[in-house]
Order: structure tokens, then C-alpha cells, then sequence
């Protein structure tokens, strides 16, 4: 399962700070929720049912953006390198 | 004397190492006797040090840059506007004025007053105009031809010698001493500020400047000739000392009366050892280096605030020679929330 | 229940370091309709992508033209540059707000005739005239710019052959004080060849000299170099007169005016900095009107602008095909559109608008099109909004040149439409099939076979 470093910083604006290396990121409403979501421990199939149930996105095209943007959170850095899915 | 209450908005808060005109011109407001103003800073970047300088700057917005356009521009001005009844709008960027003066009109009818050249004055005195204006003028300029790519300098290459200065349409000027160095430069200026790049004849001599600034009527409110002690890296001044130069000052009443120049302007001239003056170039805005003026007895950004107001301004006669500045830069404390604010919701 | 709209999760760096070209993003507002139609359906019912030219747009553009330069010079004609978009049902729109035709090939002539357009009323411009071109213009009194000292002689030779009187006029070269000067097509101002070329047809009692043609460059953004060709023009105009007692026409200030399209390494958009109709108008007619040309010789004044004339009618749309993330993290998004039917991507920083309003957040995106090649780039390095496949996207201003110079590479060129004043669309170009390319190809009979 994926993890959020546990020193990252997240605010409820989605300024996230990572002071590893004192770089700051901002995240979109939905890519905080979702991190928000990581940080409770939830799994894919969890923050899939949450995200499809609230939002207008199928579960195929929510995948794709869901490995994607946790792609992109591991080229940033800001997940744990031993975290799977 | 009751002190009069503006709003003030400007911008070039990025007083870093290669500073930007703006906070020693919030200086030079601060140090006002008649004026008591409300500095709202426009920023560009989160990382300008201004909008943290809380004694300085009384409140800060994010812009778009004026590559996107007068419209997104002139949105985010009336945001703020609403908010804050601005009465005075400094730009203090060259890349900005074209995007201010194209707006000044509806400025003014928002009611927000700018002194500002006009686009004629702006666009003659472009680095790649600089032969005409200085035949036009009667000024003597540096050999210079603008470029659109490192192939049109190859072609025109027999009317300069090495070094060349290449320079941006904006900001950077650097020296090249062979094809490969224009080629390097030219590539780093364009990516950054577009084109043309203007390929200049490199006259060697002493830089000295004059700030000065123009009633937009012919006359000179105030100026003052300035030689830089020392040049960082970066082609900045490290240091510098107001002089006594005659032909100096007649050679920026001559320009300034001529062009009936309108706002702030930093003519940079070389003086050679023949002791003649070379105009390379003319910046339509008070420079960096403002605050030695004002301590030399000329408060040129208050002076150019009573212009935009409509207030009369007798012209400055004297100034203090021999004054000197020593630039300096300074660690800020930044709390990460002030810069987590600023860079999330574009206002501080 | 209804659910809220999605967007991508997106994070980004916070990028700290000096102002530079790209600032603080702002909002890109889609545009969901032209003239008052969607765009989807127009997409739904002619497929995509598709070509959309607004007949409202054209007509509004043109009189705004016609209005800078007829209120302020006494008279004024506009001919359509063919070479810009020789849609027959664009040229007719000009045509019927009076615009006479500009044509610099024979294909293009024989278009503008087939289009209706009396002989005499067309400008046949260009360095390619074959002798039959020739003969025809010839035939048709047509207005033959010569180019060259070739031509002129081949003209002169064809008089004495024919019964109808050639009507020419000069194409004239100049320095105008801009880079790049245009000096191949016609003859030079400076270096006395124009003059020459003028008194050699003036001796030439068949020929009769009707006007003087320049063009001084194209995507011109400053008046200036209108002003100072004008004049260059006008004192040609001037010594004929002296001379030879000869009063010219026309003069042909041809076209080249810029429009608001953002030239790629351009600070500011072209939205701020082209000049308007009345800039140029205000340029070219003080001269001419300043000049010693007596009031009542004043000649007609030729206008040929093409690109600010088209460039705002066209619209190209279409649909996001896929989503990639590049190798240093930054977006790639794939339109169904490339550089074979965008060709102006080459130059412009094209104005991309998303169709349905998606999103507020952008991000540093690359725009391809679908071709298999590393050069088919829409957009580089612009602050785009998450679109998602199938979703649906509008470039602005392709009127100019993409229907002229779009190519047949790799696929078919698509549907081209034309919404009329009220928003109804009309097919006026239909999509290639298969067959559009197989009927021009001929299969010799020993390779009609084979077996695999």
C-alpha cells in the first residue's frame, strides 16, 4: 500500500512541504482529498469507492489518473520507496 | 504639514542580488514628508522578498505576467483595486510597461493614476532602435542591429568587431568575444525574454548613469548623475557615488526636453578615455538605485507620486555630491506560513 | 443525487527562482461556442477534427478594413488574397462584400474565374506565370504584375501577338528599414531597376502601365514600413507623371498587415501588440494624401491583406486522444489535430482553449498532434488545463494559410464547415476518403498482382 512519508507536511489549503529536502508542492482539491485519503490508510479500492461515489468519474478512467498522480507523488519523493499497491 | 493619505501599488519587490527598483522606492515614499502612503506590492514570484518586508510593504498580491496579456492583467488589478482603492500604480519592470501604458487609459478611468512615458517615447528608445534615436537626437550611441537568430549575425558580422555586447529586449546584457559566446548568450537572453536579441558595438570606457525623471512637458524635475564604484557579476552596481558632471546633466536635459520625456528614466552612458559619452541605453523607469538620489536631497519616487496626483513639483536644483551607497544583502526570517500563504493564495 | 464534477489530482511544485516568461498562471476560459453554436454538436454532426470558419467574423473583419481605409482615403479596394484560403466558399464571402481577387498562380487564377470573378477585377501576382497563364490574362485584361525583366519582355513579345492591350503594373522591391527585406519578387526601388522597368514599358506602345504593386514582408508589425513604401511608391507615381505625363491607377500596397496571432519567441501576445486596421490605414493614407500627387490624380488604393483578414474567422477543433507523462514529469496531451493540418503551428503560439469548462488548475503541458513524428508539436511548454481523453478542445485564429499549405500525410484532411450569420453550419469542404487520393494514382498493369 502506499505511504505518504510520515514527515511530510500537508496543510488543509494543499500546500504540502517536504522538510527532507525543503521543497514545497501544491496540490488540487482533488489530489488532496485523495492524499488525505492515503494518509487515513485507505487502499485503491477504498478511495475508488469513496472518489465514485462523490464525484462524476468511472472507475476506469479514475485509475488511470489515480497510478498516475501516485506516480508522480514517487518521482516527487513524497511516498515511502517500499510502498506498493 | 497634514501628511496626504495614497495608496500606492507597485511592483519589482525583488530585492535580491540583482535588485529590483521597488522596495528602495517604497523607501523613498516611506521617507516623505507630505505623502502617507499604503504600499500594496504586486508580485510575481513567491519568492520576492518584499511582500515579507511588513515595514515595508503593507500588503501583497500575486499578478500574472504580462506575457499573458493586459486582460488576465487588468482582471487581477481590479481585484485588488476593490479591495484596496488604489490611487498610484508604479511599475517598476520594463517588461511591464508596455502592458501598463497599453492600459493607462482604462486605468485612469478605474481611478488609478499612473506617470508613465508614452508608448512613442517607450518604443524609440528600444535597444533595437538605438542608431535612429541617437541620430535622431543628436546623442552618439554604440553600433547596433537586432537579431531574430545567430544565423542574421553571421551575415552582418563585418560591421562589428569582437567583443559584441548581446543583449535582451528587456534585462541581460552580456559580453561575447567569439561566435560561440553570442551563440551561448543569444540562446540564454532568448529563451528568457524573447526576441529580438540586440547585438551591440562594445565601447570601452567608464559606466556612468543619471536617474532622472521628466514632467512629461519638456522640463526636468530632478536628476542625478552617478558613477558605479564597483559592478557585480552580474553587471550591477556594488557600489556607488553621486558626481558633479556638467555635460552630463545638459547632455539628460537635452534628452528630456527633446522627448518630452514623462516618468522616471536611467540613461547608462559610457564615458570613454577621450572623454567622450556614449548613450547605450535609456530605461524608462527609476532604477534600482534610487534611494541615492533620495539621500543626495532629491526624492524622485515622492516627486513622481505629485506628478501622477496632479500636485505641482518645483524642480529639484541641487543635489549632494559625493554621496555614496554600498549595496548589501540581508537574511529575511520567513515563517513557511507567510510563504505558504502567498504562494496557495496569491495575497499576503 | 447529482455527483460533482472530477478533476485530475494533480501536485505541483512550488517554483521558486526569478520572473520569467512563465508567471503565475491565470485561467484559461474555454469557449464552448462559435457564433452561438456548440462546438460539440459541430463535432457530433461533421465529426472530428474539423475546420470552422464564422462567415460573420469575415464579414465583420472586412468592413472594419474597408471603414479604417475608405474613411480616410477617397478610393479603396480590397482583393482577396487567394493564397491565404482559397476555400471557394471564403473567397466568395469577400467577393461578395466586394473584394476583387488576388491570385499568384495560374490554379489560383482559373480558381477565381470559375468563382465568377470578371477578368478585369483580378491581380495576377507572382514570380510563376507560364505563357499560357499569360495569354489568358492577356485575353482577360486582367491586372498582370510583372515580376521580372523575363516576363516584361515575354508580355511584350505576346502583344505584338495579340489583340487585346496588356494591363500591367510593377511589382516594386524596397528597403523599408524592416528585416527580413523581401528582395526577390519584383524590382528594386533603391538601385534605379523599378524606374527602368517603368520607362521600358512606357516606351512600349502596346503595354498600358495601370499601377504600381509592392509588398514589403509578411506578419508586419510595425506601421512604419508601410509609411515609408508608401512614399517610396508615391514618388514613383509622381515622376511618371513628370516624365511621361502618365497618370497611374492604382497603387497595390499589397497585404502582409499581422494579426493577432502570438509569433513563437514573442514576449507579449499578439493580441497586445498587433497594430490595427486603422494603425496601418492611418500609415499608408497619410503619406499618400501628404504627397505631391495632384488631389484629383490620387490613385485607386489596392489593399491585399489576407492573413488579418482570416486569421480571427477560423477555428480548428477536436478531441484529446491520449494523456502521457513525459520522461522529466511534465504533461503531454495528444490532439487528433497535428502540424499537417495546423501548419502556422510552426510559427505561432496558437491560442488552445479547452471546449467544457474542465478545470481551474493547469499545468505545464506539451500539446502533440497525432502524427508519427517528434516535430508534430501544437503547443510547447503552455499552462493548460487537465484535459482528459475525449475531451474536446478549439485553436483560434487558423484561418490564414492552414486550408492552403494543410497536407495529406498519414491521413485524410477533415470536414471544413462555415456557420452562417445566424450559427448554421455548412459543409464547404468535404472529408478525403480513401478514394479522393486512390482516383489521382495510376497502377501500371505488371504490379496490379501480387501474392503474399
Amino acid at each position: 500500500m502506499v505511504k505518504i512519508k510520515k514527515n511530510i507536511a500537508i496543510s488543509d489549503s494543499g500546500f504540502v512541504f517536504d522538510p527532507g529536502s525543503g521543497d514545497s508542492y501544491s496540490l488540487n482539491p482533488s489530489g488532496l482529498e485523495i492524499v488525505q485519503m492515503i494518509k487515513l490508510g485507505k487502499d485503491f479500492s477504498a478511495i475508488l469507492e469513496a472518489v465514485t461515489e462523490k464525484y462524476e468519474v468511472d472507475s476506469d478512467s479514475f485509475e488511470r489518473y489515480y497510478y498516475d498522480f501516485i506516480a508522480t507523488l514517487a518521482q516527487l519523493h513524497l511516498t515511502e520507496p517500499d510502498g506498493k499497491d | 504639514m497634514e501628511k496626504i493619505k495614497l495608496t500606492i501599488a507597485l511592483s519589482g519587490l525583488n530585492n535580491i542580488d540583482s535588485p529590483g527598483p521597488g522596495i528602495p522606492v517604497v523607501r523613498g515614499l516611506r521617507d516623505s514628508k507630505e505623502i502617507d502612503a499604503r504600499i500594496i506590492g504586486l508580485v510575481y514570484d513567491n519568492l520576492e522578498p518584499g511582500p515579507y518586508m511588513h515595514d515595508l510593504v503593507d500588503k501583497s498580491y500575486k499578478v500574472p505576467y504580462p506575457s499573458d496579456g493586459v486582460e488576465p492583467f487588468l482582471e487581477r488589478i481590479r481585484y485588488i483595486h476593490q479591495v484596496e482603492k488604489i490611487d498610484v500604480l508604479i511599475p517598476n519592470f520594463d517588461s511591464e510597461l508596455f502592458t501598463f501604458m497599453k492600459s493607462e487609459k482604462i486605468l485612469r478611468e478605474m481611478g488609478i493614476r499612473t506617470f508613465l512615458p508614452t508608448l512613442q517615447q517607450f518604443e524609440e528608445r528600444h535597444k533595437s532602435n538605438l542608431p535612429e534615436y541617437g541620430k535622431k537626437y543628436g546623442v552618439n550611441v554604440p553600433f547596433s542591429a537586432p537579431i531574430t537568430s545567430v544565423e542574421d549575425f553571421r551575415k552582418m558580422q563585418d560591421k562589428f568587431e569582437f567583443p559584441v555586447v548581446v543583449k535582451g529586449k528587456f534585462y541581460d546584457a552580456y559580453i561575447a568575444y567569439d561566435m560561440d559566446q553570442v551563440a551561448l548568450y543569444f540562446n540564454k537572453i532568448a529563451a528568457k525574454w524573447g526576441l529580438p536579441i540586440v547585438i551591440q558595438e562594445f565601447v570601452r570606457g567608464t559606466e556612468v548613469n543619471v536617474i532622472a525623471l521628466g514632467d512629461g512637458k519638456g522640463n526636468t524635475i530632478g536628476a542625478v548623475p552617478m558613477r558605479k564604484t564597483y559592478i557585480t557579476d552580474k553587471g550591477k552596481a556594488w557600489g556607488g557615488i553621486t558626481l558633479e558632471d556638467p555635460t552630463m546633466m545638459d547632455l539628460t536635459y537635452k534628452i528630456i526636453s527633446q522627448t518630452k520625456w514623462r516618468g522616471g528614466m536611467e540613461l547608462e552612458l559610457i564615458r570613454t578615455t577621450k572623454n567622450e559619452l556614449y548613450m547605450i541605453e535609456i530605461n524608462p523607469r527609476l532604477p534600482a538605485w534610487v534611494y541615492l538620489a533620495v539621500a543626495a536631497g532629491q526624492n524622485l519616487p515622492e516627486a513622481l507620486v505629485k506628478l501622477a496626483m496632479d500636485i505641482q513639483v518645483a524642480p529639484f536644483t541641487k543635489y549632494d555630491i559625493g554621496k555614496m551607497f554600498i549595496r548589501y544583502s540581508f537574511d529575511l526570517i520567513v515563517e513557511l506560513n507567510e510563504f505558504e500563504k502567498l504562494s496557495t493564495k496569491g495575497e499576503l | 443525487m447529482t455527483k460533482l464534477a472530477f478533476e485530475r489530482p494533480i501536485i505541483q511544485r512550488i517554483n521558486a527562482g526569478l520572473p520569467s516568461k512563465y508567471g503565475m498562471s491565470h485561467r484559461l476560459e474555454p469557449l464552448s461556442h462559435i457564433d452561438g453554436t456548440p462546438i460539440k454538436d459541430l463535432i457530433g454532426e461533421f465529426g472530428s477534427p474539423l475546420f470552422v470558419l464564422s462567415e460573420s467574423t469575415i464579414r465583420k473583419t472586412y468592413k472594419e478594413a474597408h471603414r479604417a481605409f475608405s474613411s480616410r482615403y477617397p478610393n479603396v479596394q480590397f482583393a482577396w488574397s487567394y493564397k491565404t484560403n482559397y476555400l471557394n466558399a471564403v473567397c466568395n464571402v469577400f467577393h461578395q462584400e466586394g473584394a476583387w481577387a488576388e491570385v499568384v498562380s495560374g490554379f489560383e487564377y482559373d480558381k477565381a474565374i470559375a468563382n465568377g470573378v470578371p477578368g478585369e477585377l483580378i491581380l495576377f501576382n507572382g514570380p510563376d506565370k507560364s505563357t499560357e497563364d499569360l495569354q489568358k490574362a492577356i485575353r482577360n485584361n486582367s491586372l498582370i504584375h510583372i515580376d521580372h525583366f523575363d516576363e516584361l519582355y515575354e508580355i511584350i513579345h505576346l502583344s505584338k501577338e495579340m489583340t487585346e492591350r496588356p494591363k500591367v503594373a510593377i511589382r516594386v522591391n524596397m528597403d523599408t528599414g524592416i528585416y527580413p527585406k523581401w528582395d526577390r519578387f519584383g524590382f528594386n526601388y533603391e538601385n534605379g531597376e523599378a524606374w527602368d522597368a517603368l520607362n521600358r514599358i512606357m516606351a512600349n506602345k502596346n503595354l498600358d502601365l495601370m499601377g504600381l504593386h509592392t509588398h514589403i514582408g509578411t506578419y508586419m508589425m510595425s506601421v512604419d514600413a508601410y509609411r515609408i513604401a508608401a512614399g517610396k511608391l508615391a514618388d514613383l507615381a509622381i515622376k511618371l507623371e513628370r516624365k511621361h505625363g502618365h497618370v497611374l491607377k492604382y497603387i497595390d500596397m499589397g497585404g502582409g498587415f499581422a494579426s493577432k496571432n502570438t509569433l513563437r519567441g514573442a514576449y507579449y501576445p499578439g493580441t497586445d501588440t498587433a497594430p490595427s486596421f486603422d494603425d496601418f490605414a492611418e500609415a499608408i493614407t497619410s503619406v499618400l494624401m501628404s504627397s505631391d500627387i495632384k488631389p484629383d490624380h490620387l490613385p485607386m488604393l489596392i489593399l491585399e491583406t489576407g492573413r488579418a483578414m482570416i486569421d480571427d474567422a477560423g477555428y480548428l477543433v477536436g478531441t484529446v486522444i491520449a494523456n502521457k507523462r513525459l520522461a522529466d514529469g511534465r504533461r503531454a496531451t495528444i490532439l487528433d489535430a497535428g502540424v499537417n493540418l495546423l501548419f502556422t503551428a510552426f510559427w505561432y503560439e496558437h491560442d488552445v482553449r479547452p471546449v467544457q469548462p474542465v478545470s481551474d488548475q493547469t499545468e505545464d503541458t506539451t500539446l502533440y498532434g497525432p502524427l508519427c513524428m517528434n516535430i508534430d508539436v501544437i503547443r510547447g511548454n503552455v499552462m493548460f488545463p487537465l484535459l482528459k481523453k475525449g475531451d474536446q478542445y478549439v485553436i483560434k485564429r487558423v484561418g490564414a494559410y492552414n486550408n492552403t499549405q494543410w497536407m495529406q500525410f498519414i491521413t485524410l484532411r477533415p470536414n471544413v464547415v462555415m456557420l452562417d450569420s445566424k450559427g448554421n453550419p455548412h459543409l464547404i469542404r468535404k472529408r478525403e476518403v480513401l478514394e479522393t487520393i486512390n482516383s489521382q494514382e495510376v497502377m501500371p498493369e505488371h504490379l496490379k498482382q501480387f501474392k503474399l
